[in-house]
């Protein structure tokens, strides 16, 4: 490479480094790396055209459509309430199990995410209802909130994962076929995590240690005491009543987004059946639809968002048409804001990118590593784990952005599948959510734990990341865990 | 909450919302014709991508007032009080010189577009105009808030808007 483009290109680097430094949006400073990058090599002119266009071009794709409806379905999920029913069943099938409450919430993260597609969705929601369900029945606050950040996490894998659609945009791999890979990975993920659970549980890992924590249980049990009547039937009054704040101008004034939330702890009704059976279904047409080819990708995500305004006008019809209007009102501007956020990385991620492509930079690095005759699996074991030390500093998507361009040619070349790299690369990204110093799920699950700080649950979460690494070791292992959901359906 | 924020810039942002729900509703609408009847809506592509535009750019100023657009403050909430100001300072007045251009950048290429009776080439001849110009009045929008609430910041900065962390560590749904 010319050595003036090698100065662009690291003066690029550090001006991206130092806007997301200075507390910009990501989006931002992606755009401005990038831009400035074109007008080093190319020159204002070209750049002003590039960026003009970017919005449009970069946006106006049938294959992004996918994007807002499952972030639609997933918004109509949330303010259906799917979560408590989903929990309250997951705690029923699992109670006798040693760490049931623990199997249960690794159950209902999974089940959750494959309605929602979006982890801090998942633990915010899923959170509310199980952590103090936990604590109240002795689990060390800490360590059941580093459960849901931890649970959270099938959401990269199960589909509708997003961070797979971006895989596959950014890598030209079928969205359809990278999201039915993410299916047996995610479940065996999910079996580990459970495994873990027990395992844990009997070594009394999630027991109170700490005097603070004792105190902590011995406060719940006393108000649980109270409140259980002599005929042990339900227990209401101790139920946790969460609601979500959506944030006002400025993140300063919140406001409810969602109904209240009350768990039987006792006996499960015919709605929480028909709740999680909802949630069955807007699986089933998801990847039902797509595994029988009935459906694209697309397709798919709009009939199940369209189904899940059916269900959340069920679900709400009792409450009258207010509660379902300011719902649907709540879920649309929802919608629209995560899609904007997505659509905004990737409108940054895509200037960027273009400019890297114009440097050379993909390909040279590709040229050089495939030159240099290492094992291709030494390559992707590298890969991982730069990917998981940026998962720890930056949030998955524009980690995606900014590594995958670079990274990809060098897959590529060396003639790597990308449906089995791509869950190899989810999963790595996942581990990002849960590492300090800024897993995005510890923060969201410290939010919703009143008891416990982000660094006290990173302490908790420790011990998973060892079963985190053993997922990705059987995952490198075994390739057709990856590949053979896809290949049976679409062919190799 | 700011007027502008108010009446504006949430309100677009609930339109947006239902130009996805709008796009839903084609796509579905021509997966059942085209099961039923064996032909589908002449064009939904084309509608499809125009749609996205407007529903994904209606909002974009909306999603910043709402604190959703990713960014970290990991790095200057370790500073001293003085260089953090300093460094977001700098920071801000990058940010609204690129956003201008952007906005400025958007403007003229939607008026270009709609002077030329821009249209996608496909099965339908779908008019471009109207995805620009809301790309152009998401950027416009963007950039007022994004101004407003850097002047905010500076001027009362325990009213900063939140990060998405922020925005974590207090228990707000993202």
């Amino acid at each position: 490479m010319n050595p003036d483009v090698i100065f662009i290109v690291i003066t690029a680097v550090v001006v991206l480094l130092a806007v997301i430094m200075m507390a910009q949006p990501i989006w931002l400073a992606l755009a401005i790396a990038g831009g400035l990058g074109l007008i080093l090599l190319d020159g204002p002119q070209i750049t002003m055209n590039v960026v003009g266009a970017a919005g449009y071009t970069n946006t106006a794709r049938y294959a992004l459509v996918v994007i807002p409806m499952f972030v639609l379905m997933g918004a109509l999920a949330s303010k259906a309430g799917l979560a408590v029913d989903l929990f309250a069943i997951a705690q029923r099938l699992t109670r006798w199990i040693p760490g049931g409450l623990g199997v249960a919430t690794i159950l209902a993260c999974g089940g959750f995410s494959a309605v929602t597609g979006s982890t801090s969705a998942t633990v915010a929601t899923i959170g509310h209802i199980s952590v103090e369900q936990m604590t109240r029945r002795g689990y060390r606050a800490n360590a059941a909130a580093a459960l849901v950040a931890l649970g959270a996490t099938l959401g990269v894998l199960i589909p509708p994962s997003i961070l797979m659609v971006i895989f596959a945009i950014l890598t030209g791999q079928s969205v359809g076929r990278l999201l039915l890979a993410g299916l047996v990975p995610g479940l065996l993920t999910m079996v580990f995590y459970m495994v873990a659970v027990v395992f844990f549980y009997k070594r009394g890992f999630f027991e109170p240690k700490t005097v603070k924590e004792k105190a902590l249980f011995d406060s719940y049990s006393t108000a649980l005491e109270s409140a259980i009547p002599e005929d042990k039937a339900l227990v209401r009054a101790a139920a946790p009543t969460g609601t979500f704040t959506a944030v006002g101008s400025n993140g300063r004034s919140g406001r409810p987004m969602t109904a209240s939330i009350a768990v039987l702890e006792d006996r499960i009704t015919v709605q929480n059946w028909v709740g999680s059976g909802f949630v069955a279904i807007l699986f089933l047409i998801v990847i039902g639809g797509m595994y029988t080819g009935i459906f694209t990708s697309t397709e798919a995500g709009a009939v199940a968002a369209a189904v899940a305004v059916i269900i959340l006008l069920i679900r709400l019809s009792r409450k009258g048409a207010r509660a379902t209007f300011i719902a649907l009102k709540d879920s649309f501007i929802d919608t629209a804001s995560v899609s904007s956020m997505i659509f905004a990385l990737l409108f940054g991620g895509a200037i960027f990118a273009f400019f890297l492509l114009k440097t050379g930079l993909p390909n040279a690095v590709a040229e050089s590593i495939i030159d240099a005759n290492l094992p291709p699996l030494l390559v992707i074991i590298i890969s991982l784990v730069m990917l998981m030390i940026l998962g720890a500093l930056l949030d998955e998507i524009s980690i995606l952005l900014i590594v995958i361009p670079l990274l990809w040619p060098v897959m590529e070349g060396m003639g790597v599948d990308g449906i089995w790299y791509g869950v190899l690369a989810m999963k790595a990204t996942a581990i990002g959510l849960i590492a300090p110093p800024v897993g995005i799920n510890v923060f969201v699950a410290a939010g919703i734990s009143k008891h416990v700080s982000a660094e006290r649950i990173y302490q908790a979460i420790l011990p998973f990341f060892i079963v985190e690494l053993i997922v990705i070791a059987v995952l490198i292992m075994f390739p057709a865990i990856s590949t053979f959901v896809p290949d049976l359906m679409l062919g190799p | 909450m700011w007027w502008f924020s108010r009446w504006i810039t949430l309100p677009l942002g609930v339109a947006g919302g239902i130009v996805v729900f709008a796009l839903m509703v084609l796509t579905v609408t021509d997966v059942v014709m085209r099961k039923a009847a064996g032909q589908g809506i002449p064009g939904v592509i084309e509608y499809s991508e125009v749609l996205l535009v407007v529903g994904v750019f209606f909002a974009i100023a909306a999603a910043q007032v709402r604190g959703f657009h990713v960014a970290t403050t990991g790095f200057v909430s370790n500073l001293p009080r003085t260089a953090r100001r300093i460094v977001e300072l700098i920071g801000a007045v990058l940010g609204v010189l690129v956003v201008a251009t952007m906005a400025y950048v958007a403007v003229v290429t939607a008026w270009t577009s709609f002077e030329n009776g821009e249209y996608r080439m496909g099965i339908a001849h779908v008019l471009v105009w109207p995805a620009r110009a809301a790309v152009a009045v998401g950027f416009v929008l963007y950039l007022v808030e994004y101004i407003h609430g850097a002047v905010l910041h500076f001027q009362r900065p325990e009213d900063e808007p939140d990060t998405e962390l922020e925005l974590a560590e207090r228990g707000v749904l993202l």
